[in-house]
């Protein structure tokens, strides 16, 4: 029998843009293979692995399939925990969610507490559904994301969700509190980590704690942590002033590391806090941004005594961003300190109309002024 | 320097380091002037991959236009962020995009495939004067191919992903298309950047993903019991035929309108046909020499049914297909010795050739067996005709309507890639609409006709016709003229003996003794590896455990290669999983992949000998 809604749903998965054209067909080739293995085993064979390309095209190509179908009602589900809201919004519009989901109702406008999801998570007696609903929930309220709610799906078969729940979480207002809580967890729950990127949640965990030492606690996890993480770790230290430990952290570091960017900066600045000049311009080099380099370079020269690189630095940060009050005020210090008074007075004569809301510089630029371009 | 040089198609060489022996003069190169290390570089190339020694410039440019270097060192930081096997660059740029990834640990372990587009000489002849090319050869796995024009891009990629293990590796192998080109090879990028993707999407169709379609290849070949021994083999007609001509005729559309003309001419050539077309051949008054087969279904004999009886017609089969499907045919049976893993298996010491994977594709491999001198193709149209006709008047049944059903799910957006319909070049002009599954057989044709060459030319009569696919390697040219002499046909037979029965009947006999042995074993480790947690275990000792479960040392020696084969499709698959699971940044998750992946192996292999025993009792029944 037609399911007009049906076919309507499988037309949209169809014009959604997938991933390039051969992870595509890997994803399809393994989603076969599985299949094929589980006709002839009658195992799982993986098949509970399946991510939502793979079930979309399942779908797609499986013409016969109602609507009740479990890999029909799986799809929506895992579009919910893989974030690809647009799928259950468009299956919602055509109403194919099954009735049954009751849990759809409240989990969509879901604006209580986290006690008060997990209790009506606890009323989802199928385990897939609680993962859908929990994502569902979340969606638009995450400060609802707490240690309780993750450990509810900290095990190996929901680490899916875990993943999904702790991203959403390091991003709300609880981000730290989470942060030093699953720092801990994930320890004795290595599996759980695992399931995705180690290095990337281990770095996101660091950064949004609050420990003071968070390496201790990476320690656990061995070479699983990689150079987001020690990354994120050098940058702990150098917030909380021990530049030699952010230095030795990430000076080896290797040019091609996806960290590399964040690392150089790190150690140009744990070296100039360790008053290693020459370290931190080598560093300072390398650093993409140009405005972060001029500003390093800068505080080198500052730190060195070195007036004329230290002019050159600020002269170009200032071309580069005119409107920036401490590079404005940097630059006339250092000028009217070189006895360049004309050209001091000039810049603020210029810049007075530019900064005319700005209290603190008018102070500044006041007694340059009224002291004429001779500066006397 | 021995890099290891590999011919393409076209005689396009690929230039490889795989050997990763780089010559011991390599450091004296360091000082030496670019010029000079330019021209020795050309020297090296011209032995090593002369095709692209040919492509450079007779002098070293010494400058060329700079290219931006942030775009090649963010695809250079992308390529090496994670633990992936393989890189596949779409064009060389500069060659710093090489310097990167010499530079840095993960991108010395990756096996680099490096496209190089004709708009980019001038950038790698510059390269060559100024880089250590052995050094850089020595210090990266490093693949160099020089891609001429869109064409030739369906060589180079299957060259660079061959065979089951490349191809599953293509599942860890990242593209890198957003380092910096010359305007013009930017251009070119642009232009076969579609292409490649179609390429290498075409490359995992050509791993099996079904254990059991392998299975019925084995257990197929098992049934034909003794007369795998007795009856002749491919190389017992090698050259029987040398210095003649055949006819090769498949059941595309075009094949009815040749039948009078084949009639007429056909005792003067060998005539090699399709399964599917062997009764319209009878019907219309032809009896070809060989009829081949190569599809396992027992449902294949429908083709043949009715027919085999009424002729002398010999059929050239692989082992893998079914008994019924031979059985009419009496002794004039010929085995075909196909290039799959079975066949070492069967016997060693015959040598293995293409066969492609249709009917169709083999009537050519045989008459380049026989050592044919020119050979018509007929009917290889391996597309649509305009009117939507797929095969020929009197082609069997079974072929027309099992196409017409499988045809309803035709699409030019199918996730099956054998069900997609396609754009494919036709002669005379203009495209065709064909399926996946014919570009296929299409690429398989053309890879036959390439290993011919210089010793059978084929002529497409399509070509002449206007009609038809375009099969690249062939000539354009109509039927040839009767001439009045026929020519003399006979049939070999084979020489045999009972210990070669007897060794063979052993092996047979001992596989159900090495199904237990696999599944006691496999037991064990999975045992074993139920206790592996992450972060327990080393890279030594996950791959140490890889090692114990490869089916290959569990099972008795001289079975090895039957169980690589059958279980083939498992492991492929999982090594595709594997593969693309390495897209990970740290060795722990490596390891821990490896580990769930094995798990799978190790739940799996037990559970499909369970389903397969009972058949493979029946099948060693001629073996009792």
């Amino acid at each position: 029998m037609s399911d007009e809604a049906l076919d309507r749903f499988r037309a949209f998965l169809a014009t959604r843009s997938t991933t390039g054209a051969t992870e595509r067909d890997l994803l399809l080739h393994e989603m076969g293979a599985t299949i094929n293995r589980h006709r002839l085993t009658g195992r799982e064979e993986g098949m509970h692995a399946f991510n939502t390309t793979q079930l979309c095209e399942l779908v797609l190509g499986q013409r016969a399939w109602s609507r009740d179908q479990p890999f029909v009602t799986g799809l929506m589900l895992s579009a919910l925990v893989d974030g690809e809201f647009e799928i259950y919004d468009k299956a919602k519009s055509e109403g194919l969610l099954p009735t049954t989901w009751t849990w759809s109702a409240w989990a969509e406008g879901f604006a209580g507490e986290e006690g008060d999801l997990r209790r009506l998570m606890g009323s989802i007696p199928a385990v897939r559904e609680r993962c859908g609903a929990a994502c569902l929930a979340v969606r638009g309220n995450p400060a609802v994301v707490g240690s309780a709610l993750l450990g509810d799906f900290c095990n190996v078969h929901m680490a899916k969700v875990y993943h999904r729940l702790l991203r959403v979480g390091l991003a709300g207002p609880r981000g730290s509190e989470i942060a030093d809580h699953e720092l801990s967890r994930l320890a004795g729950c290595l599996e759980v980590l695992f399931a995705e990127d180690t290095d990337a949640t281990l770095a996101a965990l660091v950064q949004s704690s609050s420990i003071d030492h968070p390496e201790i606690l990476v320690a656990a996890f061995k070479d699983a942590a990689g150079d987001l993480t020690r990354t994120a770790i050098a940058q702990r230290h150098l917030e909380r002033n021990r530049p030699l430990e952010a230095l030795s952290l990430v000076q080896d570091l290797r040019f091609l590391s996806p960290a590399y960017d964040q690392a150089i900066l790190i150690a140009a600045l744990a070296a100039l806090e360790c008053g290693k000049f020459e370290k931190a311009e080598f560093y300072s080099r390398s650093i993409a941004n140009e405005d972060t380099r001029l500003k390093i370079v800068t505080r080198i020269a500052q730190g060195n005594g070195d007036t004329g690189v230290e002019l050159d630095a600020l002269t170009r940060l200032y071309e580069r961003s005119p409107q920036d009050a401490q590079i404005f005020v940097m630059l006339i210090n250092v000028l009217r300190r070189i006895g360049q008074t004309a050209l001091a007075f000039a810049l603020c004569a210029e810049a007075q109309e530019r900064f005319h809301n700005d209290p603190m510089i008018a102070r500044i630029i006041r007694p340059i002024l009224a002291q004429g371009p001779g500066g006397t | 320097m021995t890099s290891v040089q590999t011919p393409l198609a076209g005689g396009v060489p690929a230039l490889s380091s795989n050997g990763r022996t780089a010559n011991q003069g390599s450091r004296a190169m360091n000082d030496m002037p670019s010029a000079q290390r330019y021209q020795q570089a050309r020297v090296m190339l011209q032995q090593q991959a002369p095709v692209i020694a040919q492509a450079l410039p007779e002098q070293w440019p010494a400058s060329v236009p700079t290219l931006p270097q942030r775009p090649t060192l963010d695809a250079a930081r992308l390529a090496t962020s994670t633990l992936n096997e393989g890189l596949l660059l779409i064009g060389l740029g500069d060659g710093s995009i090489l310097q990167f990834l010499r530079g840095d640990a993960n991108g010395r372990s990756k096996l680099v495939h490096v496209l190089v587009l004709m708009p980019e000489i001038p950038h790698f002849a510059h390269l060559l004067g100024i880089v250590d090319l052995p050094l850089l050869f020595k210090e990266l796995h490093l693949s160099l191919h020089l891609v001429l024009n869109a064409n030739e891009l369906g060589s180079v990629i299957s060259r660079a992903f061959t065979n089951h293990g490349q191809i599953a590796r293509l599942a860890g192998t990242r593209t890198v298309d957003t380092h910096a080109l010359a305007p013009n090879a930017e251009r070119m990028r642009d232009e076969i950047h579609p292409a490649i993707g179609k390429l290498l999407l075409e490359r995992y169709d050509c791993l099996g993903n079904d254990v059991y379609d392998t299975f019925l290849g084995a257990k197929h070949a098992l049934m034909h019991g003794r007369k795998i021994i007795t009856q002749p083999r491919s190389s017992d007609y090698a050259y029987r035929y040398a210095g003649k001509s055949a006819l090769c005729i498949a059941s595309g559309p075009s094949v009815s309108a040749h039948y009078e003309r084949i009639r007429e001419i056909q005792h003067e050539h060998v005539i090699i046909c399709a399964d599917s077309i062997l009764g319209g051949l009878l019907k219309n008054g032809i009896e070809p020499d060989f009829v081949c087969m190569v599809e396992r279904p027992d449902v294949m004999h429908a083709l043949i049914d009715g027919h085999a009886e009424q002729c002398r017609t010999v059929i050239f089969a692989l082992p893998v297909v079914h008994p019924t499907s031979v059985i009419p045919f009496g002794e004039r049976v010929a085995w075909f010795w196909n290039a799959d893993d079975l066949y070492p298996w069967l016997d060693a010491n015959e040598p293995r050739l293409s066969s492609g994977r249709s009917a169709g594709t083999i009537t050519a491999s045989v008459a380049g067996l026989l050592g044919i001198k020119e050979a018509w193709l007929l009917g290889h149209d391996l597309a649509y005709r305009n009117d939507g006709q797929s095969h020929g008047v009197g082609t069997a049944p079974l072929a027309v309507e099992s196409q017409a059903e499988w045809a309803k799910d035709l699409s030019r957006t199918s996730a099956n890639y054998h069900k997609r319909l396609i754009d494919t070049p036709k002669n005379g002009g203009g495209y065709l609409q064909t399926t996946g599954v014919w570009e296929i057989f299409r690429s398989d044709i053309e890879g036959i006709i390439q290993s011919y060459q210089g010793r059978t030319t084929f002529i497409n009569v399509n070509a002449a016709d206007e009609v038809g696919a375009v099969i690249k390697g062939t000539t354009a040219g109509g039927l040839p003229l009767a001439t009045g002499v026929a020519l003399e046909k006979s049939h070999p037979q084979r020489a045999w003996n009972e210990t070669q029965w007897e060794t063979y009947r052993s092996r047979g006999r001992q596989l159900l003794a090495d199904f237990a042995t696999v599944q006691e074993r496999f037991k064990e480790y999975d045992l074993e590896l139920a206790t592996w947690r992450p972060l327990s275990h080393d890279r030594e000792a996950v791959e140490s455990m890889g090692k114990k479960i490869d089916l290959g040392t569990i099972v008795s020696p001289e079975n090895a290669a039957w169980f690589t084969y059958v279980f083939r499709a498992a492991l492929r698959n999982l090594m595709v999983k594997l593969h693309h699971n390495t897209f990970v940044r740290t060795m722990a998750e490596r390891n821990w992949n490896q580990v769930q992946i094995m798990r799978l192996y190790l739940h799996s292999v037990p559970s499909l000998i369970e389903r397969l025993r009972p058949e493979l009792e029946l099948a060693l029944k001629e073996f009792t």
